[in-house]
């Protein structure tokens, strides 16, 4: 009995000491977006908010503008990459080595795949800083991402689907295009705005190929004037660059204040996407599945 | 809406040059030749202030080889340590003095009717000292004049892109120092790229709007300034990755590699030591030995009772550093120390008191948050830190400009603009911007000094 | 008819060139990197042996600079320094954190942890660099009294503690929740309590998933530039203990690319170690794959 009891008392500090952990990850999240959104509001002047040079506007901008252009060029090649790899690849040495490509860049440090993008896009081709190579770069780092995510689900599609398209006369193609993409389709779209949530955050890969700095004037929307925000070939940086560049380089007395603003700014953009990207991603399999198909998975997954 | 803005303001340039005086020009023989070229300034104007008290104080400051302090009209900002630094409405008269013998006094800089910048249609200006009796020189090919160059007699009329530089001169004083005026006509193309020394990089980054409005009837590029050190400038303008390479130091002292790379000298920094607060208190208006300075970086001082002038303060010392390649460090090691840090050294690395700091801003930071420090800093970032006096042997010298030009601070070195060959159009028209009479002033508000105010021999100890 | 075959073929091609180019660029990459890297050695003539285990960094930065040596082992032992305490910090809570949301509290735990988790993946990491540097960084230096600033090993490992923190919790998720329902009841089954099962059921066998998941916080950590070089303090120095400031692979990189002419010594040394770094997150991805494999001959034996 008292090895019993022993094992039982052992239990219980187990499960008090977990949920203490438990509570503890929780606290330590809320505070820190709860302290840098804070820490923002509180520095904030209007004169932050501004498309001047003093103001993070342009970065904001900047940030937008090349996260759209980075997941207009690695969406369609990873999603394409994915449908390779989960419907045309035969096993083979040829799909293992794309698999450790694959895998390889997925967990390449960004700070390397930055440098590479420095030697490529800038140092090869004799150019300045400029945004398009930054868009290539971290185009780089997503393709990884959407080709994963294409491919497993892809992968956990109900065969049934399949073979009841091919049944209805549809070639490989068409089931791709017509039948599993679309089942996929809350996926791809949640893979899609996670992958632009990590473009969001990405400093190390821009800050030696888009640059440290933009000069940019908002009244010039030709997109071929280098002072045009739409021009892909200008240096631009973003928010998280501007951190950067705040604590490193920065010399007005207020940098600080900026920087926070930057932080919190960038955290409660992370947040609407992710929560954005579960929402998107429930309402668009509501539409495409209806509501009782959804009830009948959850009770297929939990069993 | 930009043009009736560019209108107003040529009205109040226009206007505001008026009031500053005409010298009239009579027949003057030359005492001195001045040999820097195109930056320099005996009396300064604002763009905005009319002050007519210039000419009075102009034709009233003797100059001595010795001394030290600069008049000001206006209060100038002093911290509690031992620095000037000019605040953009003072003006700050100096007499730039040769080192032989006399103590004449220097002829008032030739000021211009119309301001540097682009116009659209010819203009017609005219050039007056302030200084009376004095003959003014002037040529528009972009050479420096002397007396064997047109002599003005009336409006010079530019139509095209010109450069005009001028020199007064009257017997009995020494010759002005070269004002340079540029007037761009005709559309520049292109964009503007510099990056390089952030020592240079404040003005720059002033400059470049400043430029942007001057020249905006003609320009509508962009001008981006970016960091890095000299080192990366130099490199960058090299290989073509930027227009303009900013750098604290020549190619000859920053070694070989460089082919084809034009000087454009635009200022003057000074670097001066900088020290956090508590360590200032304890100096008050001591000041610090550039012996024990050296001694404090290599390590043979730990502690700042152990050097004279702290007040015993018992307290260690941390010694904030930059990387090898920062322009500002290598002014401190040619021009204060001496001798090269090695930041490899057994002292260095096992030392926790030995703090690296990657910018400017960052050794900024670190000697303002912390107590004990102290580190070197160029005069544009330090304008608001506790900075020490410095005695190289023969007193205490504050780090100013005025110590500057006479040679008596030595920790200082010419700003340099280098391009590869001849720069385009634009670029030209941005080097001639800041190395215009017109942007003089903004040199000296922000903490950087005139080449032309320094005494030649201490120019060319410094090259 | 023929049209459809037409664009099945296409569609075919497309997806197929695209597959393969996923190849090309890794290889593009390699090759690169590999070219860039080797130059020190090759061109510069810097040995191979020194780079691995000089301490001494103080290569050339211009022509007429004595030539100086590539020592690269203060960057390689600050780099293992910092990932493997931020490593020794982050697992316990992570593992804790997975056997939580796994056995403890499945409902509550789906709800309410785990996108808590998944959120901290997504904050950026310069957002975390710059709070360690704000707010962890005077904090240190208060508690352990220190009138340098608090820069340092310690505040980097924290800052990548809790950086790292969510991979290996979801990889661990996943892990536990794969382990077959009947090996728990075969343990319930034989009178453990819970915890009895976890620790000596659960966890076992979850081994190489946690294993793989920590592999991947490894690498993450390695691999992470700026929020570390914001807290670390940057000396080129092999840290003393704890508290001391010194450099990784990374934040050298991020702090000196481009800041030498380019085919000097100093900026042919930075590729090199660009290229260190590309090899060890191939390591990295062979010993999750080896892992891996483990696990697959361990099932296929059942």
């Amino acid at each position: 009995m008292n090895r019993n009891k022993r094992a039982k008392i052992a239990d219980n500090i187990a499960t008090i000491f977990l949920y203490i952990i438990a509570i503890l990850v929780i606290v330590l999240l809320t505070s820190i977006t709860v302290y840098l959104v804070y820490r923002g509001i509180k520095s904030y002047i209007p004169k932050y908010m501004s498309f001047s040079p003093d103001g993070l506007g342009i970065q904001l901008f900047n940030t937008l503008y090349m996260v759209l252009l980075s997941i207009i060029i690695s969406a369609p090649l990873g999603i394409c990459a994915g449908i390779y790899m989960a419907e045309y690849a035969k096993p083979s040495k040829l799909t293992d080595i794309v698999r450790m490509s694959i895998e390889t860049l997925a967990s390449l440090p960004s700070i390397v795949v930055g440098i590479f993008g420095f030697l490529v896009f800038v140092m090869l081709t004799h150019s300045t800083w400029n945004m398009f190579a930054g868009v290539l770069t971290l185009s780089i780092l997503c393709v990884p991402l959407l080709t994963r995510v294409t491919e497993d689900g892809l992968n956990e599609i109900d065969q049934s689907m399949k073979e009841g398209s091919y049944a209805l006369g549809a070639t490989k193609w068409q089931t791709i295009v017509h039948v599993l993409l679309p089942a996929i389709l809350p996926r791809l779209v949640t893979g899609i705005i996670l992958a632009a949530g990590r473009g969001f955050g990405e400093a190390a890969a821009l800050i030696y190929t888009a640059g440290l700095t933009s000069d940019v004037s908002f009244s010039n929307w030709n997109p071929s004037s280098i002072t045009s925000p739409l021009n892909i070939f200008r240096t631009s940086d973003t928010l998280a660059v501007r951190i950067w560049y705040l604590k490193g380089f920065a010399i007005n007395p207020d940098k600080y204040q900026i920087a926070d603003m930057a932080a919190a700014m960038l955290i409660i953009l992370v947040f609407i996407f992710n929560i954005g990207a579960r929402i998107t991603g429930r309402v668009i399999e509501r539409k495409m599945i209806g509501s009782s198909a959804i009830k009948s998975k959850k009770k297929s997954k939990i069993n | 809406m930009k043009k009736t803005i560019l209108g107003c303001l040529m009205l109040v340039i226009f206007v505001s040059t008026m009031f500053t005086g005409c010298g009239s020009s009579s027949q003057a023989s030359p005492t001195e030749q001045t040999t820097s070229d195109s930056t320099s300034a005996t009396s300064l104007a604002t763009d905005s202030a009319t002050d007519p008290t210039i000419a009075d104080a102009a034709t009233s400051i003797v100059a001595t080889t010795v001394s030290t302090s600069s008049v000001s009209t206006a209060s100038a900002s002093s911290n509690s340590g031992t620095s000037n630094s000019v605040s953009k409405t003072s003006t700050s008269t100096k007499s730039g003095s040769s080192v032989s013998t006399s103590t004449t006094q220097r002829v008032s800089d030739v000021k211009s009717s119309v301001a540097t910048g682009a116009y659209l249609s010819a203009i017609s200006l005219s050039l007056s000292t302030s200084t009376s009796g004095a003959t003014i020189y002037y040529t528009t090919n972009g050479s420096n004049p002397t007396t064997s160059s047109t002599k003005y007699t009336g409006a010079i009329h530019v139509s095209s892109t010109t450069t005009v530089k001028a020199i007064a001169v009257k017997s009995g004083m020494t010759t002005s120092a070269v004002s340079s005026f540029s007037y761009t006509f005709g559309k520049l193309s292109g964009n503007i790229t510099a990056d390089g020394s952030t020592a240079l990089q404040p003005l720059l980054n002033l400059a470049a709007p400043m430029f942007k409005g001057k020249y905006s009837a003609v320009f509508s590029g962009s001008v981006t300034v970016n960091g890095g050190g000299s080192g990366q400038g130099l490199t960058d303008v090299e290989s073509g990755a930027v227009m303009v390479g900013d750098s604290d130091v020549t190619v000859a002292q920053a070694g070989k590699g460089f082919s084809n790379l034009v000087d454009h000298q635009i200022c003057v920094v000074a670097v001066a030591m900088v020290v956090s607060s508590d360590v200032a208190n304890h100096f008050g208006s001591n000041s610090i030995s550039m012996s024990d300075i050296k001694k404090i970086y290599e390590g043979k001082i730990t502690n700042w009772k152990d050097v004279s002038g702290s007040g015993s303060y018992n307290k260690p010392i941390m010694v904030c550093y930059r990387k090898k390649g920062s322009g500002t460090r290598t002014l401190f090691e040619t021009f204060g120390t001496g001798e090269k840090f090695d930041e490899n050294a057994s002292y260095v690395t096992n030392n926790d008191a030995f703090i690296f700091t990657s910018s400017s801003a960052d050794l900024q930071s670190q000697v303002d948050n912390n107590q004990g420090c102290i580190g070197y800093e160029t005069l544009p970032y330090a304008q608001n830190m506790r900075k020490l006096s410095v005695n190289f042997g023969s007193g205490a010298v504050a780090c100013n400009y005025s110590n500057v030009d006479n040679g008596s601070y030595k920790i200082w070195g010419f700003e340099h603009l280098y391009t590869k060959g001849t720069p385009n159009a634009t670029v030209k028209a941005f080097i001639n911007y800041v190395t215009s009479e017109d942007f003089k002033s903004t040199i000296v508000a922000n903490g950087y000094g005139l080449s032309s105010d320094v005494a030649p021999s201490v120019a060319a100890s410094h090259q | 008819m023929r049209s459809k075959f037409k664009t099945e073929y296409m569609g075919r091609t497309v997806v197929t060139v695209v597959g393969l180019m996923i190849i090309a660029i890794t290889l593009l990459i390699t090759v690169f990197l590999v070219q860039k890297g080797a130059q020190t050695f090759t061109v510069l003539k810097y040995s191979v042996s020194q780079f691995f285990t000089d301490t001494k960094w103080d290569p050339f930065m211009s022509a007429d600079d004595p030539k100086g040596s590539v020592g690269a082992l203060t960057f390689i032992i600050g780099s293992i320094y910092v990932s493997f305490l931020a490593l020794l910090f982050a697992t316990p809570f992570a593992v804790a954190c997975a056997i939580f949301i796994t056995e403890i509290s499945p409902k509550y735990g789906k709800k309410m942890l785990q996108p808590a988790v998944e959120i901290f993946v997504g904050i950026p990491s310069v957002v975390y660099g710059w709070l360690g540097f704000s707010v962890l960084c005077p904090f240190i230096a208060k508690i352990f009294n220190m009138p340098f600033g608090g820069e340092g090993l310690l505040s980097a490992a924290i800052v990548l503690s809790v950086m790292i923190f969510p991979t290996i919790t979801t990889v661990a998720i996943d892990s536990i929740r794969n382990v077959p329902s009947e090996y728990k009841q075969a343990s319930y089954g034989l009178g453990a309590t819970r915890l009895q099962m976890i620790w000596h059921t659960s966890l076992p066998a979850a081994k190489q998933g946690i294993l793989t998941g920590i592999v991947l916080g490894l690498a993450r950590a390695f691999g992470e530039a700026l929020a570390v070089s914001m807290v670390i303090g940057n000396k080129i120095t092999i840290p003393k203990n704890i508290l001391s400031r010194t450099s990784t692979l990374t934040t050298i990189i991020a702090n000196q690319m481009g800041s030498a002419p380019d085919g000097t010594g100093m900026a042919d040394s930075i590729w090199s170690m660009g290229l260190l770094l590309f090899v060890i997150s191939f390591l990295f991805i062979l010993m999750i794959r080896i892992i891996g494999k483990e696990r697959e001959d361990k099932g296929a034996e059942k």
